[in-house]
C-alpha cells in the first residue's frame, strides 16, 4: 500500500541533510575531483516479488518497458528512473520525478493478485550522487568490495558497507555513483565522505 | 656544509640535495634519499643508543628492517614517535632525532650500572626475585614498569596526523621489489592481470641496490633495477606501492600493508594522510621478501662498530658511506667476501678475512686472494674489545669440533667488524599464511615447505640465493601462475647475468668459542634488542626451559619490535647444541604479525573522534538540540533524554515532564521505534508463529500488543502490530531490537518457513513518530486541524486511523506506553520536524510539554510496563513477568512454545517480576542492587536484583521493579538491599504496578 500524500501537496518535505551548508569547497579555483550532490527528495520504492512468476515479469515489462535480469546486482534504467536488483526477490525503484507515483499505483493494481509487495521507502533513505575522477578511490577508503572499473561498472549495484554504514551503491556512470543510506545515517555519511575526500578537492552541493 | 667525513672519496654532491637534521641536539648534514643510519655513519656517529636491560652502548648493526639497536625517537611534540629503526627513516630537512633509553646522556648513562649487576639479573630474574614478600609486589611493580620499554611516547597525545584505510583487490600481490619481484612482474605484467608490487624502500631493486659486482643485461644491477621500475610504472595494470611494508598475512589471502605516505617530508601537504593501511585481497600472493643476515655469536659482538657484513656493503654501495677505516671480516660463508672486495675497491683497509670454514674454492675466494687480502680459514674472531666503539679483536684458530680454540688468539687492531653468520630466508609472512617450514641442512636455514594458501615464495626467502637461480625460479614460478590464471606463458624474459661466482657452503657454529670464560662486559649477544646473551640461553636450558616456546618466553628472545629477525635462528642453534638435538627437532617459535611495527594511528585510521561510530539522529533532532535537550545514547541513536529549563537539575526536569504528561500532556519523539512492513497472504499465520498470542481474530484497523520469544522461551522483543488490510500489517519493535528482529524474522522465513508467502520491509525511518500523551492530548489534536474524529467511540483504544493533521498526512495509533490517553502520530519522515513544531505551537496553550526518554521510563514504570532489555535479560519468560495472559493456550505452535513447557519454566522459585517500595519513600534503590531475605546474614543469599528504579512524582515516592526468586509469593513481605557503601535498604514486595492499577486513564475519562 502506498501512503496517500494528497493532503500534503502544499507542504515542503525536509530531507535529513536539510540545513547543511550548500556548497563547501576547499579551493574553488581548482578543478573539483570529487563532487557530492544531495538531490533532495528522490522517490524510492521497495518491490518484492518472484521472478518465477510470469505475471510478475510480464507486469514489470509492461509498466517499466524493461526486461528483468536474472542476476542480483544489476541496475536497469527505465524512462523515469532506475530499477536496482538487490536480492533475488527484491528491487529498489528509484526516480526523481513525481510521475513515478502513477506508475507505482498501476503496478500495485496489476500485482494485487499475485504475492508481491510494494512499499514506499522514500523517506527511509537519503540519496547522494557522488562523482569525480577520484570517486572510486574515496569510496575504497571505506568500502571493501572491488570497485575497479572492470569489476564494478556502469549499471551495477550492490548492498555493502561504507565505513560502518549499510548502503546501496549504484554505479551510474564510469566515475559516478549513487549512494542510498538510511536517512538517520545521512549526516554521519556526509561527514565521513567530506573527511575521506579532504585529500582531494571536493565540493558538496545541497538542494 | 660538512655532510660527514665517512663518505667514499668520489662522493658526488653536486646532484644531491643537502639535508640538515639534528641528533640529540647536534646539527648534522646528510644527503636526500639516504637513511638516517647512513647519515649517522657518514657523520662518524657510532654510538646511537643504549640497550634495553644493561644499558650497554650500541651502534648500528643492520641495513634494513631487521635493525635491533638503532632505534630512535623521531619528531617532537605531538608527532613524536618512539622506537623507529633508523634504517627505515629517510632523512628530511629539519628531522629531529633523539636516542633512547639513556639518562642523563647517551655517552654518560647512569643505567649502565645495570651492567655491573648483570650476574644478578639474568634471564627470568624477575620471576625469581620479586616473589616475596608478596606485599612488596606493588613496590617492585612500580620500578619494573619504570624500567620497561625503550622509547617514550609523545607527551602530547593529540596526534595531529591523518591516517587512512584503503581497500584494494588484485590478481597478484608481489611482496618485495628486489630481483625476484622485478623478474616476476616482468613475466606477469604483459598478461593484463592486476598486479600490485609492495616494497619497503623508496626505490625498487632490494639487494640489487647494494651490489657493485653484478651486471644484468650489461647494465650495473642498480641501473637495471631503475630501468625495470620505470618500465613497470608505465604499465597500467601494475600498481607499485613503495615505502610500504606487508606486515600481516591473514586468512583467504587477506594482506595488510602500511604505506608511509609523508614520513619522508618535512612539512607534509595539508590533508594528505601520514600513513595508509591497505587491506588487500589477492587471488595469488608471490612472496619475494628476501633474507636476513645472521650475526655471529662472538664475545663482545654488540659493540658499536660491529655490523652485519651485508649492511657494511649496503651503506657503501647504495649510499657511498664507509662504516670504518680498518675492517676485519668475520664469516662462515662466501657472501662476506663480496663486502671485502667492495671495501677494498673503496680504499678501505681490510685487515683480514677470518672464515670459520676449513676451505672454500669458489671463484670469489680466488678473486679476494688475487687482490692480496689475507684469508684465515678455520679461524674466527673470538672476542671483540672496546668501550663505545671497537678497538681491537682477538682472532684464533677453531678446533674442528668447533668447541674450542686450537691455539692462543692474536690481536688485530680494527675499528669495524663486518660479520656474517649466514642467511635466514625471511619466512615470517610465509609462516603467517599458515605455511610449514623445513630445515635445509646444506644451506643452514629454514625455508618454505608446505604452502597453505594461494601463495608462492621465490628468491632468497625461498632459500634460493644465487642470482641466476633466482632469475630462473622467478620466471618458472611466474609462468606457473600465468597458467593457473588461464593465461599463456611468457618466455620473453631472458636476463643476461654477469656476476662473480660464489658457492653456498656454510659452517654454522652457533656460539664462537674464545678459549676462556667470558669476562665481565664481553658477553656474546644473541638477541640485541632484548639483551639476551648466550649465557641466558644456557641458563634457561639448564633450568628446564627446553621447549623453544618456553625458551622464548623465559629469556624474551625474539620478542621485541624486531621480532627476532637477527636472533631467532642463533638462539635455536645454541639450544639445539645444548640439547644435543638437531634443529628441526627443536622447532621454531610462531611468527606473528606485525612483521614490522605498526602505529596505532594507522590502525585507527579514520575511525576516531566524531567518526568513531555512526551516530543516528531522528528528523526532529534539530528542534531537540535548539531547545536545550540533553541526549542519551540508545544503541547508535541519540535520543532526547530530558529538556532542562534554565539551571534546572535533571531530577527536577524529569519530575516536571512526568507530571505534565499526567496532568496536561507531554510530547515525545518516538521515531526510533523499529517498524516493519509485513505483506502477503500468510502474514497472519506468520504473526501467529512469531508472537505468543493469537492474531487470527484481529480486525482491520486494530492494533495488538505482542511478545516475541526466542526458541528457548525467553522474551526477545515486544511491540504493537496493526492490521492495515487483510494481508498487510505494520509491526513495531523496540528501538534497540529493530535490526535484530528483522534479521530474526527473515531467518525464520527463509530457512524454516519458505512456504509462507510473506514479504518484510523495514520502514523504521520512513516514519517520524510523535507521541502525545496526557489528559489534554485529544484537545490538542482537535485544535490542530485533525481530519479524524478522535472520540472514544469512533477511535477506540488499540486502533488506528489515517487522515491529516494540520494538513500533514498522518496515521494515528491509539496506543499508550504511559497509561494516559495517548496518540502515536506517524507521518512520512520528511514532515516530522514541521509537524512536531506545529504541535508544539498548537499545544502551548494546553500546557503541552516535551518529554525525553527518562520521563518516558518513569511513566511506563508507574504503570508497570516492562522494557525488554531492562526487565528482561534473555533468561526471563512471559510467566516470570506475570504476563501469562499473553501466551495463547489454543494456538498450535509459536516460537518458544515447546520451551515454555519444560519443567524448569514452571518452578516456583524462578525469578519473577515484582514491585519494591523502599521503607523510606524518598530513598531511591539503585538499579542493579541485589535483594536478600535477611540483612544480618554474612553469607548473603541473593534473591534477585532491581531492574528499574525511579522517583515517581505521581506516586510521590520512589518505586522500583525487581526480578526476585519466587517473587509472587513474597508480595507483602519485606526484603533488604545491601549497598556497596554498607547501607542496607529495607523494602516491601508489592505488585509491579504503582499508578492507575485498573488502567482507566487510557481513555482520558
Amino acid at each position: 500500500m502506498v501512503f496517500n500524500f494528497q493532503n500534503a501537496k502544499n507542504k515542503i518535505g525536509l530531507q535529513p541533510l536539510h540545513g547543511q551548508k550548500k556548497i563547501e569547497s576547499l579551493n574553488e579555483s581548482k578543478e573539483s575531483f570529487l563532487r557530492i550532490v544531495d538531490p533532495g527528495i528522490v522517490n524510492i520504492f521497495n518491490l518484492r516479488g518472484s521472478q518465477r512468476s510470469s505475471i510478475f515479469r510480464q507486469t514489470i515489462k509492461s509498466i517499466f518497458k524493461i526486461e528483468l535480469s536474472n542476476n542480483v546486482g544489476v541496475a536497469i534504467p527505465f524512462s523515469l528512473g532506475v530499477l536496482l536488483q538487490i536480492a533475488p526477490d527484491e528491487w529498489i525503484i528509484s526516480s526523481e520525478t513525481e510521475e513515478i507515483h502513477s506508475l507505482i499505483s498501476t503496478l500495485e493494481k496489476k500485482l494485487t493478485k499475485i504475492h508481491s509487495s510494494i512499499v514506499d521507502v522514500t523517506d527511509q533513505y537519503q540519496v547522494l550522487f557522488i562523482s569525480g575522477t577520484k570517486v572510486r578511490t574515496v569510496l575504497s577508503k571505506g568500502c571493501s568490495i572491488d570497485l575497479h572499473p572492470n569489476e564494478f561498472f556502469t549499471n551495477q549495484c550492490t548492498q555493502t558497507l561504507l565505513s560502518s554504514i549499510d548502503i546501496i551503491l549504484h554505479c551510474s556512470d564510469k566515475n559516478s555513483f549513487t549512494i542510498l543510506c538510511r536517512s538517520s545515517f545521512a549526516n554521519f555519511l556526509i561527514d565521513w565522505l567530506k573527511d575521506a575526500g579532504l585529500e582531494y578537492n571536493f565540493s558538496f552541493i545541497s538542494n | 656544509m660538512n655532510i660527514g667525513s665517512n663518505r667514499v672519496s668520489n662522493f658526488d654532491t653536486t646532484k644531491k640535495k643537502i639535508i640538515s637534521f639534528t641528533f640529540d641536539g647536534l646539527n648534522l648534514f646528510g644527503v636526500e634519499g639516504e637513511s638516517l643510519t647512513s647519515a649517522l655513519i657518514a657523520n662518524n656517529i657510532k654510538l646511537v643508543g643504549r640497550s634495553f636491560k644493561y644499558h650497554r652502548p650500541r651502534g648500528i648493526l643492520a641495513f634494513g628492517s631487521e635493525e635491533p639497536n638503532a632505534l630512535f625517537r623521531i619528531g617532537q611534540g605531538s608527532t613524536a614517535e618512539p622506537n623507529i629503526p633508523g634504517t627505515q627513516i629517510e632523512i628530511y630537512e629539519g628531522l629531529v632525532v633523539e636516542s633512547q633509553n639513556r639518562w642523563p646522556s647517551l655517552k654518560f648513562d647512569l643505567g649502565f650500572i645495570n651492567s655491573f649487576f648483570s650476574k644478578l639479573i639474568p634471564a627470568g630474574f624477575y620471576y625469581k626475585t620479586f616473589m616475596w614478600p608478596a606485599t612488596m609486589w606493588k613496590n617492585y611493580e612500580w620500578f619494573i614498569r619504570r624500567a620497561a620499554g625503550l622509547g617514550k611516547a609523545a607527551e602530547d597525545h593529540n596526534d595531529p596526523d591523518r591516517y587512512e584505510h584503503f581497500h584494494h583487490h588484485t590478481d597478484i600481490l608481489i611482496s618485495g621489489g628486489g630481483l625476484a619481484g622485478l623478474i616476476s612482474a616482468l613475466v606477469l605484467g604483459k598478461s593484463g592481470l592486476r598486479i600490485l608490487i609492495v616494497d619497503e624502500n623508496s626505490h625498487l631493486g632490494g639487494q640489487l641496490l647494494s651490489e657493485d659486482d653484478t651486471k644484468l643485461d650489461r647494465l650495473k644491477c642498480r641501473d637495471w633495477a631503475k630501468k625495470i621500475e620505470k618500465q613497470l610504472f608505465e604499465m597500467s595494470n601494475i600498481t607499485i606501492l613503495k615505502r610500504s611494508t606487508v606486515f600481516g598475512y591473514h586468512d583467504h589471502n587477506f594482506i595488510t600493508v602500511v604505506e608511509r605516505c609523508t614520513d619522508n617530508f618535512p612539512t607534509p601537504k595539508t590533508n594528505i594522510p601520514r600513513q595508509k593501511l591497505w587491506k588487500i585481497r589477492a587471488k595469488q600472493v608471490l612472496l619475494a621478501v628476501g633474507s636476513h643476515e645472521r650475526p655471529l655469536v662472538i664475545s663482545g659482538n654488540d659493540k658499536p662498530g660491529v655490523m652485519l657484513s651485508n649492511a657494511v656493503r649496503g651503506y657503501l654501495n647504495k649510499f657511498g658511506v664507509l662504516a670504518g677505516k680498518k675492517v676485519i671480516i668475520a664469516t662462515n660463508n662466501d657472501d662476506a667476501y663480496r663486502t671485502a672486495i667492495s671495501l677494498h675497491k673503496a680504499g678501505v683497509q681490510v685487515s683480514a678475512i677470518v672464515d670459520l670454514r676449513k676451505e672454500s674454492n669458489s671463484e670469489i675466494i680466488k678473486s679476494v686472494k688475487k687482490i692480496g687480502l689475507k684469508v684465515f680459514f678455520s679461524h674466527s674472531v673470538t672476542s671483540i674489545y672496546g668501550r663505545n666503539s671497537v678497538k681491537y679483536v682477538e682472532v684464533a684458530p677453531i678446533t674442528s669440533d668447533g668447541l674450542d680454540v686450537s691455539s692462543m688468539p692474536f690481536k688485530i687492531y680494527v675499528d669495524l667488524v663486518a660479520m656474517s653468520g649466514g642467511w635466514s630466508p625471511s619466512v615470517n609472512l610465509f609462516s603467517q599464511s599458515g605455511g610449514k617450514l623445513t630445515w635445509d641442512e646444506e644451506l643452514g636455514c629454514f625455508k618454505p615447505h608446505v604452502h597453505f594458501q594461494k601463495e608462492k615464495s621465490i628468491g632468497a626467502c625461498n632459500g634460493t640465493f644465487k642470482i641466476e637461480e633466482i632469475i630462473q625460479e622467478s620466471i618458472k614460478t611466474s609462468n606457473e601462475i600465468l597458467t593457473s590464471f588461464g593465461k599463456r606463458k611468457n618466455n620473453e624474459v631472458n636476463i643476461k647475468v654477469s656476476t662473480i661466482k660464489t658457492n653456498n657452503t656454510i659452517r654454522n657454529l652457533w656460539l664462537i668459542p674464545n678459549g676462556k670464560n667470558i669476562k665481565f662486559g664481553n658477553k656474546a649477544f644473541v638477541d640485541f634488542q632484548n639483551d639476551v646473551t648466550s649465557d641466558d640461553i644456557k641458563l634457561a636450558a639448564r633450568e628446564g626451559f627446553r621447549s623453544v616456546e618456553h625458551l622464548k618466553r623465559y629469556t624474551t628472545t625474539g620478542m621485541a619490535t624486531d621480532q627476532g629477525k637477527t636472533s631467532n635462528i642463533n638462539a635455536l642453534g645454541i639450544l639445539s647444541h645444548i640439547l644435543e638435538k638437531p634443529i628441526p627437532e627443536v622447532g621454531t617459535t610462531t611468527f606473528r604479525m606485525p612483521f614490522t611495527p605498526v602505529s596505532f594511528g594507522v590502525i585507527g585510521g579514520r575511525n576516531i573522534k566524531a567518526l568513531f561510530d555512526p551516530v543516528r539522529h531522528t528528523r526532529i533532532q534539530n528542534w531537540h538540540r535548539e531547545n536545550g535537550a540533553k541526549f542519551e545514547h540508545v544503541g547508535q541513536w541519540m535520543r532526547a533524554w530530558y529538556y532542562p529549563r534554565k539551571k534546572e537539575s535533571m531530577e527536577n526536569a524529569v519530575r516536571r515532564e512526568v507530571l505534565s504528561a499526567r496532568t496536561t500532556a507531554g510530547i515525545l519523539d518516538a521515531s526510533t521505534l523499529g517498524k516493519i512492513d509485513i505483506q502477503g497472504p500468510d502474514s497472519t499465520e506468520f504473526l501467529n508463529k512469531i508472537y505468543t498470542n493469537n492474531w487470527s481474530n484481529l480486525e482491520i484497523g486494530k492494533c495488538r500488543y505482542g511478545l516475541m520469544l526466542k526458541d528457548d522461551g525467553m522474551v526477545m522483543d515486544d511491540g504493537v502490530t496493526s492490521k492495515l488490510s487483510n494481508d498487510h500489517y505494520h509491526m513495531t519493535t523496540t528501538t534497540g531490537g529493530a535490526a535484530n528482529v528483522l534479521n530474526w524474522l527473515e531467518e525464520w522465513l527463509q530457512t524454516e518457513w519458505p512456504n509462507l508467502k510473506v514479504y518484510l520491509t523495514s520502514v523504521t525511518e520512513q516514519w517520524s513518530v510523535i507521541s502525545i500523551s496526557g489528559p489534554k492530548s485529544r484537545e490538542i489534536l482537535e485544535a490542530s486541524n485533525c481530519s479524524i474524529d478522535l472520540s472514544n467511540n469512533n477511535f477506540p483504544f488499540m486502533s488506528f486511523k489515517e487522515g491529516s493533521l494540520s494538513d500533514f498526512p498522518v496515521r494515528i495509533f491509539r496506543i499508550s506506553f504511559t497509561g494516559e490517553l495517548s496518540f502515536e502520530i506517524n507521518t512520512p519522515a520528511r514532515y516530522g520536524l514541521q509537524l512536531w513544531q506545529t504541535l508544539i505551537e498548537k499545544g502551548q496553550s494546553f500546557g503541552l510539554t516535551p518529554y525525553g526518554t527518562e520521563a518516558m521510563h518513569v511513566l511506563r514504570a508507574e504503570r508497570g510496563f516492562i522494557i525488554v532489555g531492562q526487565e528482561t535479560d534473555g533468561s526471563v519468560s512471559p510467566f516470570d513477568l506475570g504476563m501469562g495472559w499473553i501466551v495463547s493456550k489454543s494456538k498450535h505452535d509459536f516460537i518458544g512454545k515447546r520451551s515454555l513447557e519444560r519443567s524448569s519454566m514452571v518452578q516456583e522459585n524462578r525469578k519473577q517480576l515484582v514491585g519494591l517500595l523502599s521503607e523510606d519513600p524518598k530513598e531511591i534503590i539503585p538499579e542493579g542492587a541485589h535483594a536478600t531475605p535477611n540483612p544480618k546474614q554474612n553469607n548473603i543469599d541473593i534473591l534477585g536484583h532491581v531492574t528499574s528504579s525511579y522517583y515517581s512524582p505521581n506516586c510521590r515516592r520512589s518505586i522500583a521493579m525487581a526480578l526476585i526468586k519466587g517473587g509472587r509469593k513474597l508480595i507483602g513481605e519485606d526484603l533488604w538491599l545491601p549497598l556497596l557503601n554498607g547501607k542496607v535498604i529495607k523494602a516491601k514486595v508489592v505488585e509491579p504496578i504503582f499508578f492507575d492499577p485498573n488502567g482507566v486513564r487510557k481513555d482520558g475519562i
